[in-house]
């Protein structure tokens, strides 16, 4: 069917991830499960096989700041889609600070994490290098406990 | 609709038990028993302290199906951001370790978008059934007919 043509590998790994993540909030322990499995079996599965290459990163991430999500505002504004507007203001947002990490990374290297750990909002993925974890997220205003801390060591 | 409680939410206070007129939220599992629980009672929901506990629906609304030029503009983001989670899948740093988790967010929030905000939805629905024929002999195809006889 065209789903199976229209989305590869990575992408149905994150659907289904998607999927059980809200089958969660259903308080369906069963169907969460089960749909983890398919994620990570798509995860696990994925061809797409290419190394870390930070400028490619950086260009990629930075069409996705200066066009492909300004499209999706764009015709959400159109269509009044409130869904997608909420996902490209908030994608757009964590994608410029994606963009800027990078960028000091580039410079920096591992001293940008010196003396700070690193923190990932839940809600929206903000990206915080900081000695605490934020009180508030500076883009979707999740609290505190909505941060995971990202481990050091492999 | 019945009532379910969020465990990391409880704080035990028991009030559910006490309001409860069917014992529905008395049980021994730590979740409450759909089928003793009134259709649309939600006398524990509003007692609990903790808002641990909420009405589940048994039949969801129909999704509003997005625009093709909406969805076309979503799918480039998602094909972008799986594109760069291949980059940094290998997590060999915690800058990578870092960006991969964003991204999954971000990519996961592109396929809600997309249409897969829930399991009971007509296109997750379809995406299973067009996936059992799929040609991968890997693929777990029993873990896929199971779900489907749940969500049915
Ligand atoms: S009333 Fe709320 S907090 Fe108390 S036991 Fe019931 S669910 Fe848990
Ligand atoms: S909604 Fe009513 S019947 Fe159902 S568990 Fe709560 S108190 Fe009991």
């Amino acid at each position: 069917m065209k789903e199976q043509k229209q989305y590869g590998y990575d992408e149905l790994a994150l659907v289904f991830s998607n999927l059980a993540k809200s089958a969660e909030k259903q308080i369906n322990a069963e169907v969460s499960k089960k749909l983890d499995t398919l994620s990570t079996f798509f995860k696990k599965n994925s061809s797409k096989e290419t190394g870390f290459d930070i400028d490619e990163l950086v260009s990629s991430v930075s069409q996705d700041v200066s066009s492909r999500y300004p499209e999706v505002e764009k015709e959400g504004k159109i269509s009044e889609d409130r869904g997608a507007l909420r996902c490209a203001t908030w994608g757009k947002k964590v994608s410029a600070i994606h963009k800027s990490i990078l960028t000091r990374y580039k410079n920096q290297k591992e001293q940008l994490f010196e003396g700070k750990e690193v923190w990932v909002c839940e809600a929206c993925g903000f990206i915080a290098i900081s000695p605490q974890v934020p009180a508030v997220c500076p883009i979707c205003k999740a609290p505190s406990s909505r941060f995971t801390k990202i481990r050091k060591e492999n | 609709m019945y009532a379910v409680r969020n465990s990391s939410l409880c704080t035990k206070d028991c009030l559910c038990l006490f309001v409860c007129p069917t014992g529905a939220t008395d049980t021994e599992t730590g979740q409450i028993d759909a089928s003793k629980c009134l259709d649309g009672c939600r006398l524990c929901v509003d007692a609990c302290p903790s808002h641990a506990i909420s009405l589940m629906v048994t039949s969801f609304p129909e999704r509003k199906e997005k625009s093709s030029e909406v969805s076309s503009s979503l799918q480039e983001v998602f094909h972008s951001k799986t594109g760069q989670l291949a980059m940094v899948r290998q997590q060999q740093s915690l800058l990578e370790r870092a960006l991969y988790h964003s991204l999954q967010i971000l990519g996961e929030d592109c396929a809600r978008e997309e249409g897969f905000m829930i399991a009971q939805d007509r296109k997750s629905i379809e995406l299973l059934q067009s996936l059992l024929e799929c040609e991968d002999p890997d693929l777990p195809k029993d873990t896929i007919r199971e779900l489907l006889d749940l969500l049915s």
